[in-house]
């Protein structure tokens, strides 16, 4: 197990040519549309884009979870430390669920089953992977709520007599409680208020370092990515439009997709600055056009933009950017300089 | 825990005072009355009056209701018209086999309706979620006497495998188990298919999945536990429906329970009688629908904490 | 299911599908929509044809079979099997078991009809005033409705039969009283669902009287979820009404009730047990149409209570 994902490299996940379809009765949506990437051990990956992009399709895919129907995926290959998720047999996949790879979701308010207290809640975790007994995994899960800052005499209680934050806390005690290789995070403090975010993110880290874990961060909010992760992927349309390190793509930012979300985002120093939202509305991912998704919406876009699919460009060997205009090799985005 | 099981206990007092009233009340309005039977040609005027004052017919109807429920308490409802004996020791004595008879088609109903309500709901809008769906709308619209009889013409007449009344051995309790048990699998089917459709979109069965519980696992421990009260309430109404309404299946099958006394004693106008069966019947009833709201407790933590958040807090401060 | 379900998974995740779909079905009325939905669904309409026929044989025998028709004795022509001439048989006096079947729709179409009538009129004022009003005027009307609901229906038959004796009246009476408590709960429920809501503040605000609002704008909001539980409450009905009739507490013996007609025929299971098949498939197509009426309403009034 271990060996074979050090012969990898430390590739810990490898997500190749991804598509997955939802087949409604009239319409079929196409939410994820071939995206590759590589996670190496311990490191961390955001993927940024709107609400629609396909982020959360993207991270139940490689827990194969996408619920089927309608979900169908079309083609690619997931690796999860040398196991074809895709692959695999019911038995196998609840193996490799919550041992190697974890997830914690959006809603903390209705992700935890409110019948079971959530001691239990975390020791089902332990118990289903690791040849322990019931108390040794309940003593487990107690370890677990106080190294995420809940007392530990609180694990008889119940979800509806904990905040949201504190909720947020047992999803991830839950999810870490086997020691994953891989925790996916789908926007995981969108839910919560403020400053309750902060500690979150923070816990989040904190352990992730402790523990040695690989990240994948969902989330629409670029500060948030600034804050955590490594790399970033920026997805639209069910595609990865721009993908680099977190210098890459916040400095030298090559998308018109990339440049609107910075351009969104409101600049607290400079009270007079103008927002400057992306005009229209993401895609549709039930009728999606020929050529580029993002064309539409693009201030630099050409009919060959509108006709083929992009081209992808590879602008240093980490940083990888699809966009036809590119083809030129003048092409320079206007704002590309500003985001430091 | 206890605090919420003494408040529904409390809550049955009004409503058994109410409900052995109404049909107290009612039952006293019939006509005719226990000395009529008595009165005889050379009765003087004076004879009925004291034979009315004997059996408070003077007084008002309250008082005699009242009197009656003093008696329950004791366990003496006067004695039947009829054949003398206790009230209350013949619906002893009959209770036993209403209550078999109930219990067994509610097993029978339960262990068919489960499996199937969950299979109809994994199967939503399939050809097997429309092959339930017909069944359990069969199952209820079919009237339960009418299938007893159906099953009596064959089993019965035909083939002669079953005894078509009590006879006291094991097969005398297929017709009737089967046909009262069919009607009610098919409203709980029903109850736990709709009950688990909406558990299965639910999020924290998503957080299940991804922490690997296997998937017969997320059916029973995660979503069944959620779907719970309205299936536990479907099988708790209907045990208590059958209870009460007994009558007509033991009619069916000539069945020595309490719904036949009470026909019996209303077709013989032996009010005595029928007024001690109806009350003791609606007052299982209503104790039986009790049971059932005392079980929600056991099962959702949240109704629990409602009532002992008041206890809990205090003890958080003595501590 | 599967189109009201796959919506809210995608659009849970993906936002889009959801809108769409109702923007499309925003420009026709509510409704022609409801009906487009009702008429799509084959067990509704198999339920409401069924209905239909009921009431078409109903009028037949209100204009065609006189009650002599059905209770002329005729001892030459008793436990006939099924024939060309008797359809269904005859009974233990020779009389045409078809003709009194067809004679009987009236009986269980009345107490389908009226008893639930019955119960929602009243269940639905009472229901609307607790709810409205709430204060002491619903504690007092929901302990009531508790109370009776915790007397079953079933004995609560027997009760009244008992006092008021064996006819098709007391019948009436006694299942319509058993369904007013289901009312009270429902139409109070859904009134307190609508009763914060803007439009009914609008109407406050023109001036409207409170007692006006609450039964001209607030209880017409609610009517869905009424509609769907009359229809289902009409089957159950009709099983009370045969149940309570076939061990004698319902229509009397010599006419043609259902029930009645079957509580006849146990007596010659073994000799003309077609005079035990009939008059209950005729109990089983009514409730059964009734049923697959109910479902089909209520997913083609709510589709979002559609599962």
């Amino acid at each position: 197990m271990l060996d074979e994902c050090m012969t990898n490299s430390d590739v810990v996940l490898d997500v190749q040519d991804l598509v997955v379809h939802y087949e409604l009765k009239n319409e079929v949506v196409k939410a994820v549309n071939g995206i590759s990437f590589t996670l190496q051990k311990g490191r961390s990956i955001g993927l940024v884009g709107e609400t629609g992009a396909g982020k959360t399709t993207t991270a139940l895919a490689i827990m194969n979870l996408v619920p089927k129907p309608p979900g169908v995926v079309k083609s690619g290959t997931i690796d999860v430390c040398g196991y074809k998720m895709l692959e695999l047999k019911p038995k196998q996949l609840e193996k490799i669920r919550g041992k190697e790879i974890s997830m914690i979701f959006q809603d903390p308010m209705t992700s935890l089953n409110p019948v079971i207290s959530v001691g239990e809640q975390i020791a089902e975790s332990v118990k289903l992977h690791e040849n322990v007994s019931a108390s040794e995994a309940y003593d487990r899960a107690i370890e677990m709520l106080e190294l995420v800052g809940i007392p530990g005499e609180r694990a008889g209680e119940y979800p509806h007599q904990f905040s949201g934050g504190m909720r947020q806390r047992v999803l991830i005690a839950i999810a870490l409680a086997c020691n994953p290789r891989i925790l996916i995070a789908d926007e995981p403090t969108t839910a919560l208020d403020v400053t309750i975010q902060a500690q979150v993110l923070n816990m989040i880290n904190d352990l992730k370092k402790q523990f040695g874990t690989a990240l994948i961060m969902i989330t629409h909010d670029l500060g948030v990515v600034a804050k955590m992760c490594d790399d970033v992927a920026v997805m639209y349309a069910g595609r990865i439009v721009e993908k680099g390190t977190l210098e890459d793509v916040f400095n030298d930012t090559k998308h018109p997709y990339t440049e609107g979300l910075f351009n969104s985002l409101p600049d607290i120093t400079k009270r007079e600055s103008e927002l400057k939202p992306i005009p229209g509305l993401i895609a549709d991912p039930t009728k999606l056009p020929e050529g580029c998704a993002f064309a539409p919406r693009c201030q630099y876009a050409t009919d060959a933009c509108r006709e083929r699919p992009p081209t992808i460009h590879q602008i240093s060997p980490t940083h990888l950017v699809e966009c036809t205009a590119y083809d030129n090799p003048g092409f320079q985005i206007e704002g590309w300089q500003n985001h430091g | 825990m206890l605090r919420y099981a003494v408040i529904r206990l409390l809550w049955l007092i009004p409503i058994l005072i109410c409900v052995s009233l109404i049909i107290f009340v009612l039952m006293d309005a019939a006509p005719g009355s226990i000395i009529d039977s008595m009165i005889n040609e050379e009765m003087t005027q004076e004879d009925i009056e004291e034979l009315k004052r004997e059996y408070d017919l003077d007084k008002s109807v309250f008082y005699r209701y009242g009197k009656y429920m003093l008696g329950l308490f004791r366990g003496n409802l006067g004695s039947s018209e009829i054949s003398g004996l206790s009230v209350f020791d013949m619906y002893k004595t009959r209770f036993p086999k209403t209550l078999e008879l109930s219990l067994l088609s509610l097993v029978l109903g339960t262990l068919i309706a489960i499996p199937m309500g969950i299979f109809a709901a994994k199967h939503a809008g399939t050809i097997w979620d429309n092959l339930t769906t017909a069944f359990t709308l069969i199952g209820l619209s079919m009237p339960s006497f009418w299938l007893g009889l159906l099953l009596l013409i064959w089993f019965s007449h035909s083939i002669k495998l079953f005894p078509a009344g009590y006879d006291g051995t094991w097969k005398c309790y297929v017709m009737p188990v089967i046909a009262g048990g069919f009607s009610m699998s098919a409203s709980i089917t029903r109850q736990t298919r709709s009950a688990i459709l909406d558990v299965v979109r639910q999020d924290y069965l998503r957080t299940a999945r991804a922490k690997g519980v296997p998937e017969w696992r997320v059916t029973v421990k995660h979503e069944l536990r959620n779907a719970w009260i309205p299936i536990v309430t479907q099988i708790g109404m209907m045990l208590a429906m059958t209870m009460a309404g007994s009558a007509v299946i033991e009619a069916v099958y000539s069945w020595p329970g309490v719904g036949r006394l009470m026909i019996e004693a209303i077709n013989q106008r032996d009010t005595t009688l029928a007024c001690g069966c109806v009350i003791l019947t609606a007052t299982l009833y209503v104790v039986l629908l009790l049971l059932v709201d005392i079980v929600y407790a056991f099962i959702d933590p949240r109704i629990r904490a409602q009532y002992s958040a008041g206890r809990r807090k205090k003890r958080r401060a003595e501590a | 299911m599967s189109r009201g379900q796959t919506e809210t998974i995608v659009s849970r995740k993906e936002g889009h599908s959801a809108t769409l779909a109702s923007r499309k079905y925003k420009k026709k009325s509510a409704f022609l929509e409801s009906w487009n939905r009702l008429r799509t669904n084959p067990g509704a309409m198999f339920g409401l044809i069924v209905i239909i026929l009921m009431v078409l044989l109903m009028v037949y025998s209100f204009m065609f079979i006189t009650e002599e028709d059905v209770m002329a004795i005729n001892s030459a022509n008793r436990f006939k099997p099924p024939s060309a001439a008797h359809p269904f048989g005859t009974d233990s006096m020779g009389r045409d078991l078809f003709m009194r079947t067809v004679y009987g729709t009236r009986y269980s179409l009345a107490v389908g009809f009226f008893s639930v009538a019955f119960g929602l009129v009243v269940g639905v004022f009472f229901g609307t005033l607790a709810g409205y009003f709430g204060g002491w005027v619903e504690e007092i009307i929901m302990r009531v409705s508790d109370v009776m609901a915790s007397i079953p229906g079933m004995l609560l038959g027997m009760v009244i039969v008992a006092v008021l004796g064996p006819s098709f009246l007391n019948l009436l009476i006694a299942i319509g009283v058993s369904n007013i408590s289901g009312f009270i709960r429902m139409s109070r429920a859904s009134i307190l669902s609508v009763k914060g809501s803007e439009f009914v503040e609008a109407a406050r605000a023109i001036g409207m009287s409170e007692f006006r609002i609450a039964f001209s704008q607030v209880l017409p909001n609610s009517v869905s979820p009424l509609i769907v539980t009359a229809t289902a409450r009409i089957a159950t009905s009709v099983l009370a009404a045969a149940g309570l009739s076939f061990i004698g507490f319902g229509v009397p013996v010599p006419l043609p009730e259902w029930g009645a007609l079957i509580s006849d025929g146990r007596n010659y299971l073994g000799r003309a047990p077609h005079l035990t098949l009939f008059p209950g498939i005729f109990i089983m197509l009514t409730t059964f149409a009734c049923s697959l009426l109910g479902d089909g309403l209520r997913d083609a009034l709510d589709p979002k209570l559609k599962q």
